[in-house]
């Protein structure tokens, strides 16, 4: 009884406590040299552990169960995490639901270069830079390498409204093609390309142009998310203090902290995360009910979703949210229309065809969570009861039956009844 | 002693007819009560629950209708079968047999006998075996006479054709039905004989039962218009025939169209246009015959003449314009079949591949009726000999029915009646004709004294008698044997559990459907669907209570295609398919290990059949499942498609490091006797769930999506 009473509590202070966060450092400095990004992640109404990489008691899983909700790893020359933690343990991490933010840098090391690999972004291998001759910021030492870029994903919920273009120093990645998850975040313009600033060019580089990634994401089925920071200083202090001027245009202040600020917020879910409440279905003028609709009812049909935006669950507002009523194939397909408090609701007949239907929301946004609700009902025939029981149509039919009928008993009558005269006289 | 006995009982007193009587009462109950005693071997091995696939449902449906009420039964919408068509139960069956137990339930229920609604169904099928046994009595009765009647009532109690569809638990259609149609058949004969009403208007209320209760109901709707025609043309038609016809073809019509499941179908459809003809022939015989009476013979022929022309050619015209705008339904399937026995194989892959439907062999004829083969030319010569209205009939009953049994295994259950009935009539005229001569021989002066008849005194007279009788004896003896063997063997063995002997002579049950099914029960979420092949959809639905793709209402056949295709397509071509229809689990039958001979893999080209007979299964071909030799194996001379199919993978998944047999290699097929040609191989769309003791039945669970997008 105690137990679960403890249980219960223990339960209870889960529930409403607020997201954990680990923020896994490579060592004493960057905690200096990243105080900014960290200053800001503390805003972010999150609860937050660091641990160097190496540190023995480094656990993101207990019993069985993550106990965080997120991971930052700011460590991206790491040869091998503490505690023997194996890339492996960071993707079971994320197929359990958590989300996962890494930095690369040209010295990238081999569990974070696994890890981009299974969630589908490829480094380039260590040693090379992405190198943009056209691009790069005048503050540049000479291997062209401290780029300025600005070919952000159009998706708002991500990046935020009108990202200043930022520095980046770092590593090149590509996306798998097989991959239909990975989120372009943040592009190289059409004149980079990825490889070792000291040596030759003697093999095709692993991407060039647009179809180079600085910055990567990717939201997992179970949406889960990653974000993969192609450098490691792009969020550092210095990057987030200075200004970005390239060759060609005019010196401004450099986008890095907003936009690192947008796409972390993204990454631990306080932006573009979507949830359904409830969703009610009934006949029109009827309360909801377990029972089968008939065919060409009228049915209606409603469901909250709410977004998260900046750590707060709103009402969401979207116009292009569908209802589908499916069997195999959809048979009715509606636009729903929200209200103020984010109830989305739309009225349409039942079809004439019975069967097992689904009412079946499937929102796929890129950005946002994969929000797939669906409810079984069955759609019923009529009863032997409720089909009309005299049709217009079949008068002739009833008035020929009925005056057969009377004819009948007419002719019985006389058949019966009648005698010939003439033959009696 | 037995006189004291029966002195005793006061039999010795009792006058000639009434001992005549209570013999005849004993003979018949005690042919009752064995009727209803042979067919509890099942129950009294196993238990007593359902044992065949199909009766599952009806036992699922009697449930609805004895607990919601008729009106409920009849308006159900099944969603648990035909994800996601679903089924109106109500329309789509046969409701006779549910009705019928329910009454029986109700009924012992009123009177306080708890008796629980799956016994009735289990013991309805022997019950109502008995009744057949009266009611066979009755009819051979009015056709012959009282002895023949006895030896046709005997017979249908044991013939195993009959009790291989009405054993307990196999609660199906077929186990009233027969009853239903010789009650049809006797209350014609007996509406025919006397021309009243009231026989006719029962005639009709027993049609309406059979109609009410199996599909077979078309043979006998046919049968007796036949009948009447006969009689029409052999110049016995009579007032009474006309009575007895007009008013159970109309009374009856209308009844049988109350069934939503036959609907218009007895106007409309061509099997019931004979019916049909033959009422209206009946009004013109009657009305020519009229004609003839009140005119002269020349006046009368030229008119008979002209109209005779009119009307052929009006009835021609109107057949062909109705067949061309549809009114008239096509000639459905499972007619063609019966008159052309390769139309089916050759046209509709589903018809073909239910067993029942494939011809009858010559040792299934001698297996299922063995002294009655011969008995009943016997049968037939007697009824020749002296025709009546009523020999008539049972002469068109057993040329009809023999015909048909050899088309279709299945409609044996029709004949073995009249089978019986046949050889009733031959063995007891026989037995008639020379246990009299045997008598004779003893008393000798007596025999002498009417001495009508000197040319059939023969020399010898006696002994030949004697022979005769002893050799009808013997085969009567014989037969009682051989209709008990087949019974405990071969028509005892539910499909549900099965049974088979060790090499020590042990018997061995297999009980791996039901460990399966429970399994799928409590270990599946609820509203998961389940694909199969429709063999098992019945049992899944009750057994298992999930939703299935396809079961053995085989009534649309796109769908069926569809899950055919996904058996005999490769993993990833499958794997669309059964996201298509949210398909959770999947499962296979397998024997290659127990030695169950008909599971999947010996189904499967029924799969690739149907499922290539769709235009969405184009790239499913027959030729491709074949080896290079053009043979079905499973080895490794098996095909490419053979070996990459979803059903191929799934039964044979890690069988390879099986070893079934000793002295064989590993992964040998005790089925098929081969050692298989894929034995080191992954899934890639599904995981193993669970496989049952005797790897009977496995069950795989369809993946997910990978989360991460990557494979």
């Amino acid at each position: 009884m105690m137990r679960n009473l403890l249980l219960l509590v223990a339960l209870a202070t889960v529930a409403t406590c607020r997201p954990r966060t680990l923020v896994i450092l490579e060592n004493v400095l960057t905690k200096e040299t990243h105080s900014s990004f960290l200053a800001d992640l503390g805003e972010k109404d999150t609860d937050i552990t660091y641990k160097y990489a190496t540190d023995s008691s480094l656990t993101i899983k207990k019993y069985g169960e993550r106990v965080y909700d997120s991971i930052i790893v700011l460590a991206p020359s790491v040869a091998a995490f503490g505690n023997a933690l194996t890339p492996t343990d960071f993707l079971d991490f994320v197929d359990a639901g958590g989300n996962l933010v890494m930095t690369a840098s040209n010295k990238v090391g081999e569990p974070i270069r696994e890890i981009a690999a299974e969630v589908g972004v490829e480094i380039d291998e260590a040693g090379t830079s992405v190198i943009d001759h056209m691009n790069y910021d005048i503050t540049d030492e000479g291997d062209h390498d401290l780029i300025v870029a600005g070919d952000f994903t159009k998706t708002k919920v991500i990046v935020g409204e009108s990202p200043a273009p930022v520095l980046f120093k770092g590593v090149g990645m590509a996306a798998d093609p097989e991959n239909p998850l990975v989120i372009d975040i943040l592009k190289a313009s059409q004149t980079a390309y990825s490889h070792s600033p000291d040596q030759d060019i003697l093999e095709y580089p692993l991407a060039i142009g647009s179809s180079l990634l600085l910055v990567a994401g990717m939201q997992a089925r179970n949406n889960a998310r990653v974000v993969v920071f192609g450098s490691h200083d792009m969020i550092s202090d210095a990057f987030y203090n200075a200004k970005t001027q390239t060759v060609m245009g005019g010196a401004q202040e450099a986008g890095n902290r907003e936009f690192a600020s947008a796409v972390t917020d993204w990454a631990l879910k306080r932006n573009g995360d979507l949830r359904f409440g409830t969703v009610k279905h009934n006949k029109v003028g009827e309360a909801p009910s377990d029972v089968a609709y008939r065919i060409t009812d009228d049915a209606e049909y409603s469901i909250t979703i709410e977004e998260m935006q900046n750590g707060k669950w709103v009402p969401f507002q979207a116009k292009d949210v569908q209802m589908e009523f499916v069997r195999i194939d959809p048979f009715v397909r509606a636009f729903l229309v929200p209200d103020a408090a984010g109830v989305f609701k739309v009225a349409f007949k039942v079809p004439d065809v019975y069967g097992v239907f689904q009412f079946k929301v499937n929102y796929d946004r890129t950005g946002y969570t994969h929000l797939y609700s669906t409810t079984q009902v069955s759609v019923r025939p009529f009863r032997h009861t409720e089909y009309e029981r005299f049709i217009p149509s079949a008068y002739p039919y009833y008035a020929s039956a009925f005056s057969m009928m009377g004819g009948l008993i007419v002719f019985s009558f006389i058949f019966l009844y009648h005698q010939d005269k003439p033959k009696t006289e | 002693m037995a006189k004291t006995l029966l002195e005793r009982m006061g039999i010795a007193t009792l006058s000639q007819a009434k001992k005549e009587t209570l013999v005849q009462m004993t003979i018949l109950s005690v042919a009752c009560i064995l009727s209803f005693s042979v067919r509890l071997f099942s129950v009294l091995r196993f238990e007593s629950v359902i044992h065949e696939f199909d009766p599952y449902f009806n036992y699922r449906t009697t449930k609805q209708l004895v607990e919601n009420g008729y009106y409920e039964f009849h308006n159900w919408f099944d969603d648990r079968a035909w994800y996601p068509l679903g089924r109106i139960i109500g329309g789509t069956i046969y409701p006779g047999l549910m009705v019928t137990a329910a009454a029986v339930y109700n009924v012992f229920n009123f009177f306080n006998v708890t008796i629980n609604i799956r016994n009735v169904c289990v013991f309805l099928a022997p019950m109502f075996s008995s009744f057949t046994v009266i009611v066979v009595y009755l009819l051979t009765k009015e056709v012959k006479s009282v002895g023949a009647g006895l030896v046709a009532a005997s017979m249908i109690a044991i013939v195993p054709g009959y009790i291989s569809r009405s054993v307990a638990g196999s609660y199906d259609n077929e186990g009233i039905a027969i009853f239903c149609m010789l009650l049809t058949y006797y209350t014609w004969i007996k509406a025919s004989k006397t021309g009243s009403i009231c026989w006719s208007l029962s005639c009709a209320l027993a049609y309406f039962y059979m109609v009410s209760s199996w599909g077979g109901y078309v043979f006998l709707i046919n049968l007796i218009p036949l009948h009447v025609l006969t009689l029409m043309i052999t110049g016995r038609f009579s007032h009474r025939i006309y009575v007895a016809y007009c008013i159970m073809y109309s009374v009856g019509t209308i009844l049988s169209m109350q069934i939503p499941f036959v609907g218009f179908a007895p106007v409309e459809t061509s099997e019931h246009m004979a019916a049909l003809g033959v009422f209206g022939l009946c009004q013109i015989y009657a009305f020519v015959t009229y004609l003839q009476a009140n005119m002269s013979t020349t006046n009368f022929n030229v008119l008979f003449r002209t109209v005779v022309t009119i009307a052929l050619a009006a009835a021609g015209l109107t057949f062909g314009v109705a067949t061309f705008l549809g009114k008239i339904a096509p000639w459905t399937g499972r007619f063609y079949s019966l008159l052309d026995p390769s139309y089916a194989k050759n046209n509709i892959p589903i018809i073909a591949s239910v067993s029942e439907h494939q011809p009858t062999t010559w040792a299934s004829f001698y297996f299922d009726l063995q002294l009655l083969v011969f008995m009943f030319p016997v049968g037939l010569y007697y009824c020749f000999r002296e025709l009546t209205d009523a020999n008539i009939f049972v002469i068109l009953y057993s040329i009809t029915s023999i015909y048909f049994a050899g088309v279709m295994v299945r409609l044996m259950l029709v004949l073995a009646p009249i089978m019986c009935i046949m050889s009733g009539i031959g063995i007891s005229t026989t037995l008639a004709i020379y246990m009299k001569n045997i008598e004779s021989e003893t008393p000798a002066a007596p025999s002498s004294k009417s001495g009508k008849k000197k040319a059939s005194d023969y020399p010898i007279k006696s002994e030949i008698a004697t022979v005769i009788v002893t050799v009808v004896s013997i085969f009567l003896t014989t037969f009682v044997f051989h209709c008990t063997w087949v019974t405990s063997e071969a028509y005892s063995s539910p499909s549900i559990v099965l049974a088979a002997r060790g090499h020590d002579g042990n018997r061995i049950i297999f009980d791996d459907f039901r460990e399966a099914y429970n399994w799928l029960k409590f270990n599946t979420p609820e509203n998961a669907k389940v694909m199969s092949w429709w063999d098992y959809g019945y049992q899944l639905t009750a057994m298992a209570n999930r939703t299935i793709i396809v079961d053995n209402n085989t009534w649309n056949n796109t769908h069926i295609s569809r899950v055919g295709q996904a058996m005999a397509s490769p993993e990833d071509h499958s794997y669309t398919i059964m996201k298509e229809l949210d398909v959770d689990y999947v499962l296979v039958i397998f024997g290659g290990m127990s030695g169950y001979s008909s599971d999947d893999i010996n189904k499967f080209l029924w799969m690739i059949r149907i499922g290539g007979s769709t235009p969405e299964g184009e790239h499913i071909k027959e030729s491709d499942y074949y080896s290079s030799t053009g043979e079905y194996k499973v080895d490794k001379d098996a095909s490419k498609a053979m070996h990459n199919s979803l059903m191929y993978k799934m039964c044979y998944y890690r069988f390879g490091e099986i070893m079934t047999e000793q002295g064989k290699p590993t992964g040998y097929d005790r089925v098929r006797n081969q050692e298989i040609g894929n034995k080191d191989f992954e899934l890639d769309v599904v995981e193993e769930a669970f496989t049952s003791e005797h790897w009977i039945v496995r069950i795989y669970k369809v993946k997910d999506l990978s989360n991460r997008g990557t494979v």
